[in-house]
């Protein structure tokens, strides 16, 4: 196997967009977006290591302090370190958001392409009842769930996932059907391939550059509900933190003035959705514009 | 003529299900090609070639099915075996070559992969015989350098470079007869000639049967040993090339040779015909071309042209002009 590195992942769309595949240039909004969710990322996951109070730890004497040198977050109603609380509030956020984000993407993908490859009947049905799992409102079937199911964040994880999948399944099936007349795969079925086949080889790799925008959104979407839920008291249970969490609670506090309680997991939900925004929108534009 | 011809079909039917009722879209559809002939199928758009096409090669689409007759290739009908079997079988007897060479191609592949894709389906290749293969393909079709461009992407190469690629892809398994939909259509005139110049070099020196489908008689005209004409669904005229070529008997294939621009004898008006060919779920009864024919008469309004001619050329026409000596 002589075969250079590259071209094992030859496949990987991102990289490797028709005519872009040897001179890629980074889409300026991608670029951008992703640097700031990385921040983000790594303010969650590596800021811990940097800053090392703990989240949990109560201080009766320095309850609501402004942000100073030495809570630079200030510190909130039960005297913990709200950096701290930031930081470990963002993992929850992110990685809840994230993993839901792929699991909704993996059942969308097989949904859509299960009812693109199927005989057009019940390609219909399953189109039909996709329309009847569509026009449930996302919120109040989460709402629903996470009052009967024990919330932690692999329930959230799979909540999130099952209900954000049809947008998924949907784009995907639309391509599904535009990609199966392509000759490359009607010239796969001359010679005998099979469906199976036919989805594994030609169709799924089709797929990526829309699954991967759209599992982009779908990240932003859900970092979005989780807060929402969050807010509610239904997301991600206290004392364990989370920016949606902490923006209810902060908001609940307004009355004590502590400006930074809003300001701060407000950002962070604001930089979070709106990185991502950037990223898919810049993949989107480069698939569109092609 | 010795033996079983490799392919023959006979009396082919090809039929639509719509609002509970069949509608026959291909009928009555017989031809024989030889070991190294070259069948050109040809006819407006609409009037069924490609559907005859999609029918060897197990291609056609939801809500359309083969009702009736014979497709024998090297003797089997393949309309006995189960939809599994036939499915099979079909890489390693035929091949398809389809008309744009760049929807053709997985633009997320590269190119030795597809080559020999089918073949490593049916024989079960390892990587190192796959690749062996695909270079040997490729050389066969003519890609230059083709050692260098086994890990190239299709969109590396021109549209002619492409088509040849997607024939070497059509030849992996070895097929007997390579169906060629339009193969030349998005090509431009030279590109056009070089693939045709390939197309013939195969069929001469691997014995492969080829059924070539365009619009265009003049592309055909050096290299096919029989033509077809269809019309909205049927056969017109079934001919030895040559006899076609000295003097068509049906009035559509006069026109359609009346329709090409001619460099030699200038000051020849081209002709055109009036209207469009009908749909096919409102079929006229008699003669399908009756409504457009400039030499009707009272029973092609009524009745299915009988054959006249011999088994050399022969037209479905009640008043076919007379055949030239050829």
């Amino acid at each position: 196997m002589s075969e250079a590195a590259p071209r094992r992942w030859g496949f990987l769309p991102l990289l490797r967009w028709g005519e872009f595949g040897r001179r890629w240039r980074p889409e300026p909004l991608v670029a951008a977006g992703l640097a700031m969710f990385l921040a983000l990322a790594a303010f969650a996951w590596l800021g811990p290591l940097f800053y090392t109070a703990s989240p949990y730890a109560i201080h009766a004497h320095r309850l609501f302090l402004p942000p100073s040198l030495r809570h630079p977050l200030g510190t909130d109603d039960l005297g913990r370190s709200f950096l701290a609380r930031m930081m470990y509030g963002g993992q929850p956020s992110l990685g809840v958001a994230i993993v839901g984000s792929v699991v909704a993407m993996l059942i969308g993908l097989g949904y859509g392409m299960t009812s693109g490859l199927s005989p057009p009947r019940l390609d219909k049905a399953l189109m039909r009842l996709l329309d009847a799992i569509l026009a449930l409102p996302t919120l109040v079937l989460m709402i629903f769930f996470a009052a009967i199911v024990p919330l932690g964040p692999l329930s959230l994880i799979l909540l999130l996932g099952l209900v954000s999948w049809p947008g998924l399944a949907r784009i995907v099936r639309n391509e599904v059907l535009a990609y199966k007349e392509r000759d490359y795969v009607l010239a796969a079925r001359q010679y005998g391939a099979g469906t199976g086949y036919l989805a594994r080889r030609h169709l799924l790799r089709a797929m990526f550059p829309i699954v991967v925008v759209n599992a982009t959104f779908t990240v932003a979407d859900l970092i979005l509900t989780l807060a929402g839920l969050s807010f509610l008291g239904l997301g991600i249970q206290p004392p364990t933190p989370s920016w949606g969490g902490l923006l209810g609670n902060g908001s609940n506090l307004a009355i004590t003035g502590s400006w930074w309680l809003i300001l701060f997991p407000g950002v962070a939900i604001l930089l979070a959705i709106l990185s991502l925004n950037l990223v898919g929108q810049g993949l989107l534009n480069r698939l569109e514009g092609r | 003529m010795s033996g079983a011809p490799l392919v023959a079909v006979e009396d082919l039917r090809v039929t639509a299900r719509r609002a509970g009722r069949t509608y026959p879209i291909v009928e009555d559809v017989s031809f024989k090609i030889e070991a190294g002939g070259l069948l050109a199928l040809v006819g407006e758009s609409g009037c069924g070639k490609s559907l005859t096409a999609a029918a060897l090669l197990g291609l056609l689409p939801w809500g359309l099915a083969v009702d009736g007759g014979q497709i024998r290739l090297e003797g089997q009908n393949v309309l006995e075996l189960t939809p599994t079997q036939w499915r099979r079988l079909r890489g390693r007897k035929v091949g398809a070559v389809f008309q744009n060479p760049l929807a053709a191609l997985n633009p997320s592949l590269p190119i030795w992969k597809q080559v020999v894709e089918s073949a490593e389906l049916t024989f079960r290749l390892d990587r190192a015989a796959a690749r062996a293969r695909a270079l040997e393909l490729l050389e066969l079709v003519g890609v230059p350098q083709a050692a260098q461009r086994l890990d190239d992407y299709p969109h590396q190469f021109s549209g002619g470079m492409r088509q040849r690629v997607a024939i070497a892809l059509a030849l992996a398994c070895d097929p007997r007869l390579l169906v060629a939909d339009e193969p030349t259509t998005a090509l431009d005139l030279i590109t056009q000639a070089e693939i045709l110049r390939l197309l013939n070099r195969l069929r001469l020196e691997r014995g492969l049967a080829v059924l070539f489908i365009t619009h265009d008689l003049s592309l055909v005209a050096e290299y096919a040993d029989q033509v077809m004409v269809m019309y909205a669904g049927r056969v017109v005229e079934q001919a030895e090339a040559r006899r076609f070529f000295a003097g068509p008997r049906h009035p559509y294939s006069r026109a359609l040779l009346g329709a090409i621009p001619r460099l030699a004898t200038p000051e020849v008006r081209l002709t055109d015909i009036e209207g469009l060919p009908p749909s096919p779920f409102e079929y006229p009864p008699g003669c399908r071309f009756a409504p457009r024919c400039p030499r009707v008469i009272e029973p092609c309004r009524r009745e299915l042209p009988p054959p006249a001619g011999d088994q050399r050329q022969r037209a479905f026409c009640h008043r076919p002009f007379a055949q030239e000596p050829g």
